[in-house]
């Protein structure tokens, strides 16, 4: 008997074979007599139970709704059109209130967690460099910043821009559950003005089994003219060292350093904002005067923040260590861009955040000296997103370029 | 006729929810059509309980996911995040987002047609099920599954190795 196919293993280990064709037995004589065939299944079934367990290690949480809701939301939107389509009917609103109840629950935990979690990480020495307290040079940037512009909003204020955001949130929150629904009582009320042909019914109801859901579409960013954002004065006033003194202090400190690399290395992943160890920004301000263009990927697909973004980090003559920051940004980028701000608290770490688009994304950037450029990753928080976090990670890569005068 | 939905609603839910998660990658947004699902089942009473509510649910996420990928295309949405779960271990929570992102990741790079059978085998549907859902000969599921499942081990396996060179 030739080898068991690799699609039989397969059928054979899911219990995919019907016991009364013979293949079932024949499968199973001939593994107990090729030894090729049972390694083989081994293998086979060694990745069925891989692919399993990589597929449950991304399981949603959320518990079903008893079936008796499900069953009167059912009986409530036959009762009238206006109440046909998900995000709709009687249950359903009240479901969205709790939702949107919960949202507001979600924002002001997630806030306090993220207390929390600062509040350990500022205990094991990591900080967050623009928090007003916890770093000279967020409220040095703060300052400069209100004074570059005082319609801006402070980064110090962390308790009035906590409660200004979750009131933002929830209100976005709100908005999206709207947008969210209103494709579908569009496609509801298109359908009820005849606007779709009886064959398109025809084939809707039976791939759908009721009302079609249609995607909506949103214009895409528009380019718009460069602009500079945000030229922040790093005011701690930094010792006269370079980068070489830097990096001498630091190798004469070998052990700490060493400590410190194997704390950052058991660090978990959080936002960048919380990770720039506190030893590191008493050290210095910024150290890594010049100018930047950031260039990020994501994932294939995602295009984020089209268009170009130069970082640029000047010590003014006459004003030793005192860098001033700026941000040139262009492309569709600048049409997005709300807040942006950059900082350099090592010789080896650029922190960039960027706050752009409606739902005001933000977009953190850590990077680290590799050769001539940085190396690092972004990442892109989402905070409006209905009842979510979305987040996607790409890569980054900061390339010094010349400065161009003024 | 004569279906008992209670319990075809007890047996199913979290299935359809898995199923559809892994399309939109949005918990709530997941439960919400897995609700959708069962109310338009309800009202139609189809023969075939199982195989209408896959067929109708598949159909109600890939526009979600497309209509998705519209509102949001510079963004992909990986997860749903609850307080609750924050507040007790943030560092936990990072990692569950990680661990997600990376089986997405894993899943995109299967074809469509992989992609799906392999989720309807995860959400424990037999090779018949499987094959009337997506139009595939029975006997071409267990080599589609058998694809579907090494490019998915590799790729999780890539995304990883990479994760670890990154850090």
């Amino acid at each position: 008997m030739p080898h068991i196919a690799e699609a039989d293993l397969h059928a054979w280990l899911d219990g995919a074979l019907p016991e009364e064709s013979g293949e079932l037995q024949s499968i199973q004589d001939h593994i107990e007599s090729c030894p090729d065939c049972a390694t083989r299944l081994q293998e086979a079934r060694d990745l069925r139970d891989a692919a399993r367990g990589i597929l449950s290690s991304a399981l949603p949480e959320g518990s079903a709704p008893s079936f008796e809701d499900i069953r009167h939301r059912a009986m409530g939107d036959a009762r009238g059109p206006a109440e046909v389509g998900p995000g709709s009917g009687r249950m359903k609103r009240g479901w969205l209130s709790a939702q949107r109840l919960g949202w507001a629950a979600t924002v002001m935990l997630a806030v306090g967690a993220g207390w929390i979690g600062r509040a350990v990480l500022v205990e094991k020495g990591w900080s967050d460099p623009f928090n007003e307290g916890q770093s000279p040079t967020a409220s040095r940037l703060a300052e400069a910043d209100a004074v570059a512009d005082p319609a801006r909003e402070s980064f110090g204020d962390d308790a009035a821009e906590i409660k200004e955001e979750s009131d933002e949130l929830g209100q976005r929150k709100d908005q999206l559950v709207e947008a969210n629904e209103a494709p579908l009582k569009r496609d509801a009320a298109a359908a009820g003005k005849g606007i779709a042909s009886p064959e398109q019914k025809a084939q809707r109801e039976r791939t759908y089994g009721d009302s079609p859901t249609d995607a909506d579409d949103e214009p895409e960013a528009e380019a718009a003219t460069p602009r500079r954002l945000g030229a922040l004065a790093g005011a701690e006033a930094p010792e006269a060292e370079d980068l070489a003194v830097v990096d001498g202090v630091m190798a004469q400190d070998a052990e700490a350093f060493q400590q410190e690399d194997r704390a950052r290395a058991i660090q978990p992943p959080l936002d960048p904002w919380h990770a720039i160890p506190a030893v590191r920004l008493g050290l210095t301000v910024s150290r890594a005067p010049g100018c930047y263009r950031l260039e990020y990927s994501w994932s294939p697909g995602v295009a984020y923040l089209p268009g170009t973004i130069e970082l640029t980090g000047i010590e003014p003559e006459g004003r030793a260590g005192q860098s001033t920051y700026a941000i040139a940004v262009s492309g569709g980028a600048a049409s997005e861009l709300h807040e942006a701000i950059w900082a350099s608290p090592h010789p080896d770490s650029v922190w960039v955040r960027l706050v752009s688009g409606e739902e005001r994304e933000a977009f953190t950037v850590r990077a680290g000296r590799s050769g001539a450029d940085w190396l690092g990753e972004g990442r892109v928080r989402v905070p409006a997103a209905p009842v979510s976090v979305g987040q996607t990670r790409g890569t980054v890569r900061l390339v010094r370029i010349r400065c161009e005068p003024e | 006729m004569g279906t008992d939905w209670a319990a075809v609603y007890e047996a199913s839910y979290d299935q359809l929810v898995r199923f559809l998660y892994r399309m939109v990658w949005e918990e709530d947004r997941a439960h919400d059509l897995a609700q959708e699902t069962f109310v338009r089942a309800l009202r139609h009473e189809p023969d075939q309980p199982r195989a209408w509510l896959f067929s109708v649910a598949r159909n109600l996420a890939r526009d979600e996911a497309r209509a998705a990928v519209r509102r949001r295309q510079h963004l992909t949405l990986v997860r749903a995040e609850e307080a609750g779960r924050v507040a007790e271990d943030a560092g936990q929570e990072m990692e569950r987002t990680e661990r997600h992102e990376a089986v997405r990741l894993a899943l995109e790079s299967l074809s469509e047609r992989d992609r799906e059978v392999l989720l309807l085998w995860d959400a424990d549907l037999s090779y018949d099920e499987i094959s009337e859902q997506t139009g595939l000969a029975r006997g071409a599921i267990g080599t589609t599954l058998s694809r579907a499942r090494r490019r998915l081990v590799e790729a999780h396996r890539t995304g990883e190795d990479q994760n670890a060179t990154y850090r």
